[in-house]
């Protein structure tokens, strides 16, 4: 696990996670005040949940998935990953040695948000406290499928094309299935194009992972069956993207 | 290379992967779960919407004066333009008077504060006119500077080409300004400006990007009607929705034979609802000091009661339109 320490160390001497860490604390706190709430003081506990998940996709989708794929390319080019195949680490091994310092801070940024959520922004009503509960772990659940497979891609598209490539590539992936397909849904509704939607049938649905208005709008828990499925559509584009990156990631660079 | 095993457990991942991505991806598209309209951060209809919705105004507004602003006209000591049919500075929103069947912008009244397009203060504080330095008093170094800055921009919008636009680029101005207002009421749908102005776009012949539509239009007031009824704190929202409300017994009214009594009878309850529903969270709002600001109260209070007077005016007229079906149709 000597990769692993060294990647956690060189992250943490990087300090910006002290940024990353006070966006997921701090911003949930503050933000929730730019609105209206003098007039109106229920908006303030939907306003915090939801300024703590979107502060999360932002710190996930622009800083995590950058150290990620700076590592992956680090890691190939300055020779460290031939070093560590010279010591008997495999290339698979030293992929998900990086991986994993980058979950160690995934990880408490994804509890500091649902602590969030469930300290600061309870429901008052009693019954709904159960739904508010199950909602934040599922939103946890889905949110952590998506990003997961989303690092690893980081990581091995940067040892492998660098970490320009490494960072784009997941992070367009990332806002294409969150935004893009809404809107190649109406160009499908407009066109009646049999290959756009087949496009759009097989693109990453990432938007079904946001239940952020779940929250805001206070629409309850998800029935368990539909959450299950959603799980099982995630896990299959998580394996998908898993064996990708396991192919795609190399420990030292191809001449 | 990899070995043959690692291969192996490779492509059996990869393919598990893919049979279960294409199988629930068939499933979840098949039960319609895939259908969604884009909502960055879910900002549309959050309380960070509202208070964006508030900001759009100032937006909206530019380009309802042609690439000027009120601001900017008054810096200037300018008469600015209001847009055709001249405007009145009643309360009230864009409101039909009962049973007329125009749809003139003469018959689009504005908001309390002074706007002939309705711009709305919620979150208080002074008009720019009651901010307006009188420069001949011997003021602060940064006041008169602050009142430099504000003229020089005020001159960088000039209109000095005192010729008219071309039809094609008032039309674009106008689209423009419909899919602003129209962002703004998604945005904020509970918001009085927004939702009365978005309306006004869709009801008339005379702005926006269509002609006139009253289907769409009855069909956003009684979207925004509902949507209203659902706030049990604000009485901003009530005053939408009665405003909503309005808009219904107007349609009702203009097409009153294709509605019954019991409908007309309905749509003037409803509003009379709404108004009390305001009363009571406005008498709740003031107990508790929620209501921070006087221009806010004091706009809210003149479109209710200028609602309430054209609910009375088109109460009259549904009674006379009605009287004559009423002995066969109830």
């Amino acid at each position: 696990m000597q990769l692993y320490r060294l990647t956690l160390a060189t992250l943490i001497q990087r300090k910006v996670w002290v940024v990353a860490l006070l966006c997921v604390l701090v911003l949930p706190l503050v933000l929730p005040y730019l609105t209206s709430y003098e007039s109106n003081p229920t908006l303030i506990e939907p306003a915090r949940a939801q300024a703590a998940w979107i502060c999360l996709w932002v710190v996930c989708l622009l800083w995590l998935l950058f150290q990620a794929a700076r590592f992956g390319d680090d890691s190939s080019r300055s020779g460290m990953g031939a070093y560590f195949l010279s010591k008997g680490v495999s290339r698979f091994s030293q992929m998900m040695q990086i991986w994993l310092a980058c979950m160690t801070f995934l990880l408490p940024l994804s509890l500091i948000t649902v602590a969030v959520c469930l300290i600061g922004a309870m429901p008052g009503n009693e019954e709904q406290v159960g739904m508010w509960i199950v909602t934040n772990f599922q939103y946890l659940a889905l949110f952590l499928l998506v990003v997961i497979p989303l690092t690893l891609v980081s990581i091995s598209m940067g040892s492998r094309f660098g970490s320009t490539l490494g960072y784009l590539v997941p992070l367009s992936l990332s806002l294409y299935g969150i935004y893009g397909v809404g809107y190649l849904d109406m160009m499908t509704s407009v066109e009646g194009n049999v290959m756009i939607e087949w496009l759009y049938i097989v693109s990453p649905h990432y938007h079904l992972a946001d239940l952020t208005p779940r929250l805001v709008f206070k629409h309850g828990s998800m029935l368990g069956s539909e959450f299950f499925e959603l799980v099982a559509y995630f896990l299959g584009i998580k394996l998908v993207l898993s064996a990708f990156s396991t192919i795609c990631f190399q420990a030292k660079p191809t001449l | 290379m990899p070995s043959l095993k690692a291969r192996i457990v490779v492509g059996s991942v990869m393919t598990v992967g893919l049979v279960l991505w294409g199988a629930f991806a068939k499933k979840l598209n098949n039960q319609g779960r895939f259908d969604y309209e884009p909502n960055v951060a879910c900002i549309k209809g959050s309380p960070y919407g509202k208070v964006v919705a508030l900001a759009m105004q100032g937006s909206i507004d530019f380009y309802w004066h042609k690439g000027t602003t009120h601001e900017h006209a008054d810096a200037l000591g300018e008469d600015h333009d209001h847009g055709p049919g001249g405007h009145t500075h009643g309360p009230g929103g864009h409101m039909h008077g009962p049973g007329g069947h125009t749809h003139g912008h003469g018959e689009h009244s504005h908001g309390a504060g002074g706007h002939d397009f309705e711009t709305v203060d919620s979150e208080g504080g002074e008009s720019p006119k009651q901010n307006r330095v009188v420069v001949e008093v011997k003021e602060p170094l940064r006041v008169r500077a602050k009142e430099k800055l504000r003229k020089m921009a005020a001159t960088a919008h000039r209109r000095t080409d005192n010729k008219p636009l071309s039809r094609a680029h008032v039309q674009y101005i106008q689209d423009v300004t419909e899919d602003k207002l129209k962002l703004a009421y998604e945005l904020d749908p509970s918001n009085y400006a927004n939702y009365g102005n978005y309306h006004l776009f869709i009801a008339t012949t005379s702005f926006g990007r269509e002609a006139y539509n009253d289907a769409a239009a009855v069909k956003l007031a009684r979207k925004t009607l509902n949507y209203c009824k659902q706030d049990n704190i604000d009485p901003a929202s009530w005053v939408t929705a009665a405003s909503a409300a309005y808009n219904i017994i107007y349609h009702i009214g203009r097409y009153h034979e294709h509605f019954s009594v019991a409908e007309a009878k309905a749509s003037l309850a409803e509003f009379d609802y709404c108004i009390r529903r305001y009363n009571q969270l406005l008498g709740v709002a003031v107990k508790e000091e929620r209501i921070l600001s006087e221009i806010r109260y004091n706009e809210m209070s003149d479109r209710v009661r200028y609602l309430s007077m054209l609910r009375q005016a088109q109460g009259e007229y549904m009674k006379r339109m009605m009287s004559a079906k009423e002995p066969n149709k109830q």
